[in-house]
């Protein structure tokens, strides 16, 4: 057997050619109705109901929030060393309810972080991420990662003294990483110490590069899900 | 009608409450996006209405500051005078194509002295800000072309190319404070193509 079959093989058997619900066509209909019923009227084991099963969804609802939330803040934050620091005050004191968005991206930040490494616990407390599961499992990983470092540059947005020192902490932290530290403090902090072109770099990480990144991994993720169901209880 | 199941009652509960969420958030959102009077303006901007110049305790005979105000459209910079000697508030040369005189007459600023006047220091001529003030002879010159404005007579043109006077700034006492609250004659202003074309009036 050639690698390429290998390859071929190892995705029919985990997406391609798996299903896990007798009766449910996983096949893209030709029709809105079927496909919405599809989508719609899949079933659900009955241990799947239990809260714990919840948590990716709480997950997925506190991104949701931390999108619209964070386009609201993007109407009038202004990723300058200069305006960042006064237009967050202005959200603060100024907007119309300018302080509940910013404290729903605040706090929604911590449940999303939460809600992910809870998700993680039950995932790799139920054996979840055992075959044909082990690329959502990666997947999974995948947006943990990317959420703690979406979080790290949000927190440097600010830009008050908490914000610059934990920044320059945190930097000065992965500045440790054996070999490829230092490539990634230069890449980060784009300067000799955190300044103008890290907030910029920081702004455009956190508002275009991850958002998107983890929308795309959340949606290969989420087709992956429908097609294994969900993995058999304890 | 469809039997009302408990799962559908719970199915109803459950989306009426999400929209009801939803629908809740939109005026709140409409408004968070939407300008704001209590806005601060942009860097050397002020917000429309009555403004305070001064303190009174800070202007004494011979003084002259400047101030940014604005009456409804734009922002723009005033000068405030405590004047020694003789004042009028009578505009000469104002006289308009059609021989109309807009000569403007007494002081109506409330609970001050004659000697506190206010004019507005935009150049009739090209609207520059003449803000060169000779207090000897209390004339106001305009760096660009050297228009001149005898600030004791109504800011009347003495030479130079500016076709009328700059016109005078009402002023009130309100406590201890001295405010700028509107153009003396808002007619006269309308006259003055310089403030026409700015958008000044
Ligand atoms: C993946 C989920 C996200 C997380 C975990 C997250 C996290 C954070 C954190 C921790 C802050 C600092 C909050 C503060 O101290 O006030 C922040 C700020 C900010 N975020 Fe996010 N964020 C997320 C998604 C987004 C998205 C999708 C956008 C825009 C499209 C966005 C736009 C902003 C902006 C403009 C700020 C600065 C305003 C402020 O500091 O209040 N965020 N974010
Ligand atoms: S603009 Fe003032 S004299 Fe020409």
């Amino acid at each position: 057997m050639g690698i390429i079959q290998k390859v071929i093989d190892f995705f029919d058997e985990r997406y391609f050619k798996y299903v896990d619900t007798p009766g449910w066509k996983p096949t893209v209909p030709n029709n809105m109705k079927d496909f919405l019923e599809g989508v719609m009227k899949k079933p659900i084991p009955d241990y799947a109901t239990h809260p714990m099963y919840c948590l990716g969804g709480l997950a997925f609802a506190a991104f949701l929030l931390q999108i619209a939330t964070g386009i609201l803040l993007g109407m009038y934050y202004k990723p300058t060393p200069e305006a960042a620091y006064e237009s967050v005050k202005f959200i603060m004191t100024q907007v119309y309810m300018g302080s509940l968005i910013r404290g729903l991206h605040a706090w929604g930040a911590n449940i999303f972080i939460a809600a992910i490494v809870l998700h993680t616990f039950r995932v790799f407390l139920t054996g979840s991420y055992k075959k044909p599961r082990e690329l959502t499992w990666v997947l999974g990983v995948s947006v943990l990662g990317l959420s703690l470092f979406e979080g790290f540059t949000g927190y440097l947005l600010p830009w008050d003294q908490l914000a610059y020192w934990a920044t320059t902490v945190g930097l000065q932290i992965a500045g440790t990483v054996p070999v490829v530290g230092d490539i990634i403090v230069q890449l980060l902090q784009g300067g000799p110490t955190v300044g103008p072109n890290t907030l910029s770099r920081f702004y455009i990480i956190h508002v275009v590069l991850l958002p998107l990144t983890i929308m795309g991994i959340l949606a290969i993720k989420f087709l992956m899900i429908r097609r294994q169901g969900i993995s058999g209880g304890l | 009608m469809k039997k009302t199941t408990r799962r559908n009652l719970v199915k109803y509960a459950a989306v009426c409450g999400i929209g009801f969420t939803v629908l809740n958030s939109v005026p709140v959102v409409l408004r968070y996006v939407s300008p704001s009077p209590d806005w601060p303006m942009p860097k050397g901007q002020v917000k429309p209405g009555p403004i305070k110049v001064a303190d009174l305790k800070d202007v004494s005979p011979g003084s002259f500051t400047m101030f940014n105000f604005n009456f409804g459209k734009i922002t723009l910079v005033g000068g405030l005078w405590y004047l020694e000697g003789k004042v009028t508030h009578q505009r000469k040369g104002a006289t308009q194509a059609d021989g109309k005189d807009m000569g403007g007459g007494a002081n109506e600023n409330i609970g001050l002295p004659d000697e506190i006047v206010s004019y507005c220091l935009l150049c009739t001529h090209l609207g520059c800000i003449p803000k060169n003030w000779d207090p000897e002879q209390s004339i106001l010159t305009c760096p660009c072309h050297n228009g001149m404005y005898d600030i004791s007579n109504g800011a009347s043109v003495i030479s130079g190319p500016p076709p009328a006077a700059i016109p005078e700034i009402k002023l009130e006492k309100r406590g201890e404070e001295i405010w700028a609250v509107d153009w003396k004659d808002l007619n006269y202003v309308k006259t003055l193509d310089v403030y026409k074309n700015k958008g000044a009036v």
